[in-house]
């Protein structure tokens, strides 16, 4: 609540002309928005990009937040927006943007085994669904967003976030049991 | 296994997932010298924006200004006139901000 508190005033500050106060925000809220992007692209290098272009947007689009929900909420909205859209344009070159993936996943990879960790596969099955049906699954089940909460962050209806945290979940279901059976 | 168990299954496995790359993102943190050049970059941006938005605010004054004359004067020479100088400052405006985004972007790369 206190660091809720304090955000709000940050923001005030800097919109008032303060700079030093958004230095604030960006120090408090990228980590934050790096390891949301992290989990959707398993990327590095991208998750850092995307996470700076969504701090920028935050910096030029602050007078824009309503202060309605929390500051790292609304981070968390217009980072989804970016990543679609980073998705959107890539998918023009898909195999090598998967060629690329995997290269990077491979470096996480790496990281993982030098903790002596190994991804599940249901881990492994979830990055490989559509965006559309990644985004809500993580903001529902790791995050803890209620459907309505999502549908406004994502600004889709409710009825379809629902729909694609379902299908979603169905697929993975699949999957697993695809490879069971095989 | 029924539906529930198996998303309960599927859930729990995500979520431990997820744990791990928050671990594993923990040391990316930003000094402040990042910051410091990042809050420069941004402000570059801003800046830049202000500038498309002056330009597009100019254009419009322009244009509309020209409407004006057309309906004060009614002469359709001056109109013409008017509506060649409007394009041709639209054009000098779009061509030093191309100008100015490539010499930028020429920087970046250097």
């Amino acid at each position: 609540m206190k660091n809720s508190l304090e955000d709000e005033q940050l923001i005030l500050a800097f919109i008032q002309g303060d700079e030093e106060a958004f230095s604030k925000l960006y120090q408090r809220h990228y980590p934050f928005v790096y390891k949301y992007l992290m989990k959707l692209t398993m990327q590095e290098q991208r998750s850092e990009d995307l996470a700076q272009e969504t701090m920028l947007k935050a910096y030029l689009k602050i007078t824009t937040f309503k202060g309605d929900s929390r500051f790292s909420t609304w981070l968390i909205s217009i980072a989804s927006n970016i990543y679609l859209d980073s998705q959107r344009k890539e998918g023009k070159d898909k195999k090598k943007l998967s060629q690329l993936g995997n290269m990077l996943s491979r470096q996480l990879n790496w990281n993982a085994n030098m903790q002596g960790w190994e991804w599940s596969d249901h881990f492994i099955e979830f990055n490989q669904l559509d965006p559309k049906l990644k985004l809500p699954i993580l903001l529902k089940h790791y995050y803890g967003y209620q459907y309505d909460e999502i549908a406004k962050l994502l600004n889709i209806r409710e009825g379809t976030v629902k729909t694609r945290v379902h299908h979603g979940l169905k697929r993975l279901r699949k999957e697993w049991r695809v490879d069971e059976d095989g | 296994m029924d539906k529930k168990k198996q998303n309960a299954s599927i859930v729990s496995d995500l979520q431990r997932d997820w744990q791990k790359i928050d671990q594993l993102a923990e040391d990316s943190f930003v000094n402040e010298h990042a910051i410091a050049q990042e809050m420069e970059r941004f402000q570059q941006k801003r800046k830049r924006r202000f500038y498309k938005e002056l330009a597009a605010f100019i254009a419009t004054a322009l244009l509309l200004l020209s409407l004006l004359g057309f309906l004060l004067v009614r002469t359709q020479l001056f109109f013409i006139i008017l509506q060649i100088g409007t394009l041709l400052a639209g054009l000098i405006i779009l061509f030093w901000l191309y100008r100015k985004e490539t010499e930028r972007e020429r920087q970046w790369e250097k």
